[in-house]
């Protein structure tokens, strides 16, 4: 019997460091089988090829232990899987969802040289809070916007925290609409139905695309 | 029995509060005007229940003032019963908070306010199915025309309980409540905490310390802001669920002027000039009639008696500063805090706020700051209450510099009182202009050398609403019965002891020792400078020594136009009175405090100086 294709292999193996990081109890095959979307029964015969190679463990309560190797793996896979998805999504301007979508196709073909290079890239500058300011270059602002433009938030980088303005219904993924923009862009949005006013440094850590 | 108002700023809570209470409580239409907990009593069916009035907040998890006063309230034991107020018209933001709020698990009824406005907009609100999506009981009302405010006592004695509605969280948080409670026997609601990282539970703390920046980079978002975007699809599924909106909403054309690129800024500056000058000639009319009258009717029938010169010397000051007190109490606060809340309650002073960001930033501030800036020119000591509202201690800093430099109503009496009279209104209006410039050029040097950053303006515009006459009327007295209360004591103390400094003769040895200075710097006579001295306790003080120490009211008799315009330069500018200064200490610290006093000192005598070499 031939060894099994690579990228099945490290989606089972992220899918079950996922799996596992999200319970302090070990996954159980039908729950990796739905994190996978496919039915149980069809996971067989490759969870006991992997069992072969080393990857994992399977317990007699058919839950699934992951061996240091396999746990190496599947943990490499996901920090690509995030990373790309990050890389797609806030420099690139992708949907999430869609950028994940995708990421789940590039995590297993990216080498390791281009990997650690995008993940350098995209922490750069450190620290948590301001990790993703960066991005501030690449997505418009609302500030880019003419009055009445009806936009949806990508995301919101506040130096000062940005609890107050998700309180008021701007987070990422709603839509909000520019009243008023004076000459030296202090905005009016229109968030949740009500008008909310922003200074110029509020409304530049605001990131939008248009709506259609 | 105690029962709490919650809700989001403007949304008609304090008007239930007076609705029920029957107390004279402020109703604002400016986010934030109500910091500290109003409470109030009532009776019924022979029970005393005490209703508390909670500041407006957005948010139940924000580390602002308000936020934290509301919060470590409801946690606390002492309140029994809670009434969240909602704004029927922007349902779905009241209901976030709402939904915070029910994680708390007190007992809880909803007061659906604004029905008929909800209405006029075209929007239909389903009460019924709103109270069994959320468990308690919602009584649709109309605080305006009172409808409905009747109920909400019996529906909050007899039928709160806590509420069924629960928000479910991404499934990340959720596992990461799990595993805290798993480790830790915390709460649901402390769990949650403290993954936002608040909270008393030390351990719950660290391990969601360690659990949050796992959670952050798989959604690449903080915590709070996935926490705020459940709740708010929570709201958003509720409230698609109950509304039936019958017409599309429209925009008011005249806000739309109101806050235009080419108009706004003209009818700002238009409306704020106005109001200053209606507040200057009305009230220098007003005072003018008044003081005539109680010179008649009091003072001098007062002064024909036959008494003790002890007693005749203190019983003139306590009048001096009953008629000083009522002089200006009235003619000028009463009519400048009648403009500002007319403006409030109609919302213009949220739209002034936003016009005003751009020159603000100049001065070191954001758009909010002008409110206190505003309110300064009534009286210096809520506009410093007013700055705790800014949110960096930068600003406040600025602030308190620029709001003690305001010219208050007690100033305007000394530059209406002697200038406006002995030289002349273009000379009056001077002075204004002078103190505003070096308002701005302070502010411009300020925002360059104060360290600390900046965080800008984040403000609601409250909806523009025609003012109710009795509302604008009873937030002014509101306003006035601090001053009264507060500030005239202090007055006449400061009068009585000042009488009887005059009587022991102490006033000759001071004016001795300073004559000489004060002649060469300021070219002012001694006695001019301990009447100076003297508007430290309150400004208008310096104008009400002067005359008792020049012996006439005719000042031109002993001092030239230039000294007596010296004069009003000098106190207007230096010092900030001293009920401000303990406001100042209490909100920005000591040393702050201490700044502000010696540069506005140091301010005064520099102008004062300037502009008697220049007469000279």
């Amino acid at each position: 019997m031939l060894s099994m294709n690579t990228s099945i292999r490290e989606d089972f193996l992220e899918a079950l460091c996922v799996l596992s990081r999200r319970s302090p109890q070990l996954p159980t095959v039908s729950e990796l089988a739905a994190y996978l979307s496919r039915g149980a029964s069809e996971l067989t015969s490759e969870l006991q090829l992997m069992e072969q190679e080393g990857d994992i463990r399977i317990l007699p309560d058919e839950r699934v232990e992951l061996t240091e190797k396999g746990s190496e793996t599947g943990s490499r896979v996901m920090r690509k899987h995030q990373v790309l998805a990050r890389f797609l999504s806030e420099v690139l301007g992708m949907d999430p969802d869609a950028a994940s979508e995708e990421a789940c196709i590039l995590e297993h073909d990216i080498s390791d040289e281009a990997f650690e290079r995008l993940d350098r890239y995209i922490r750069r500058p450190r620290g948590r809070g301001c990790r993703m300011l960066q991005g501030r270059a690449r997505l418009p602002s609302l500030l880019q916007f003419p009055e009445g433009s009806v936009l949806k938030v990508l995301s919101v980088r506040c130096p000062g925290g940005c609890e107050r303005l998700a309180d008021m219904g701007i987070f990422p993924g709603e839509t909000v609409k520019i009243v008023h923009a004076l000459n030296n862009k202090t905005v009016v949005v229109q968030a949740k139905g009500c008008d909310i006013a922003l200074s110029p440094e509020i409304a530049s850590c605001i990131f939008v695309e248009k709506r259609e | 029995m105690r029962l709490g108002l919650i809700g989001n700023p403007n949304v008609g809570k304090s008007l239930i509060f007076h609705q029920l209470t029957g107390l004279g409580v402020e109703v604002s239409n400016y986010p934030g005007t109500t910091v500290d907990l109003t409470r109030g009593n009532l009776c019924f069916q022979n029970e005393r229940l005490e209703l508390v009035d909670l500041p407006g907040v957005y948010s139940l998890d924000g580390t602002s003032p308000e936020e934290e006063i509301v919060r470590s309230f409801i946690l606390g034991e002492e309140v029994e019963v809670l009434v969240a107020v909602l704004d029927a018209t922007h349902l779905e933001r009241n209901l976030y908070l709402l939904l915070q709020v029910a994680e708390y698990g007190k007992p809880m009824v909803a007061v659906l306010n604004m029905m008929d406005e909800a209405a006029k907009k075209g929007k239909e609100i389903d009460a019924g199915r709103l109270a069994s999506m959320l468990g308690i009981e919602v009584i649709p009302a109309a605080a305006i025309q009172g409808k409905n405010i009747a109920e909400i006592i019996p529906a909050a004695l007899c039928r709160a309980r806590p509420p069924i509605v629960q928000v479910k969280y991404d499934h990340h948080i959720e596992a990461a409540i799990r595993s805290i409670q798993s480790v830790k026997p915390v709460t649901r609601l402390q769990a949650l905490q403290a993954l936002q990282g608040f909270g008393n539970d030390a351990d719950a703390l660290e391990l969601a310390g360690a659990l949050a920046p796992e959670i952050e980079e798989m959604h690449r978002m903080s915590v709070p802001q996935i926490i705020a975007g459940n709740r708010h699809h929570c709201a958003h599924t509720i409230s698609r669920e109950v509304i039936l909106e019958l017409e599309e909403e429209k925009r008011d054309t005249l806000d739309s002027v109101l806050t235009s690129r080419r108009w706004g800024p003209l009818i700002l500056v238009a409306t704020l000039l106005s109001i200053l000058l209606a507040v200057f000639f009305i009230g220098s009319f007003l005072e003018e009639i008044l003081v005539e009258v109680f010179e008649t009717m009091v003072i001098s029938p007062f002064l024909a008696l036959p008494l003790d010169p002890l007693i005749q010397q203190l019983g003139l000051a306590f009048l001096l500063a009953l008629q000083a007190g009522l002089g200006i109490a009235f003619p000028f606060i009463f009519i400048f805090y009648l403009f500002i809340s007319l403006l409030e309650d109609s919302g213009y002073l949220t739209r002034a706020s936003f016009l005003a960001d751009r020159a603000m930033h100049r001065l070191g501030m954001h758009g909010q700051g002008l409110i206190p800036l505003i309110l300064g020119f009534g009286c210096n000591v809520p506009a410093i209450m007013g700055i705790r509202l800014l949110r960096t201690r930068r600003e406040r800093v600025i602030a308190s510099f620029l709001v003690s430099m305001v010219p208050c109503s007690a100033r305007t009496v000394i530059i209406a009182g002697i200038v406006a009279a002995f030289v002349g209104i273009a000379a009056a209006l001077s002075i204004y202009v002078i103190t505003l410039g070096l308002v701005i050029l302070t502010g411009l040097v300020l925002s360059r050398i104060t360290p600390g950053e900046q965080y800008g303006m984040i403000l609601e515009l409250a909806p523009l609403r025609v003012p109710q006459l009795k509302n604008v009327v009873m937030k002014s007295w509101y306003r006035i019965r601090e001053f009264l209360f507060i500030a005239m004591p202090l007055l006449i103390v400061a009068s009585l002891i000042l009488g009887f400094l005059q009587y022991a003769g102490f006033f000759d040895l001071f004016q001795q020792t300073i004559s000489p200075l004060s002649e060469a710097v300021l070219g002012l006579p001694g006695y001019a400078t301990t009447a100076l001295l003297f508007g430290i306790l309150r400004k208008e003080m310096a104008l009400e020594t002067l005359i008792i120490l020049a012996g006439t009211a005719d000042l031109t008799a002993v001092l030239s136009m230039g000294q007596i315009y010296v004069f009003a330069v000098v106190s207007v500018l230096f010092i900030p009175c001293i009920s401000t200064i303990g406001v100042l200490a209490r909100v920005v610290g000591a040393r702050i405090t201490l700044l502000v006093s010696m540069y506005t000192l140091f301010l005064g005598i520099l102008i004062g100086a300037l502009i008697n070499m220049l007469i000279k």
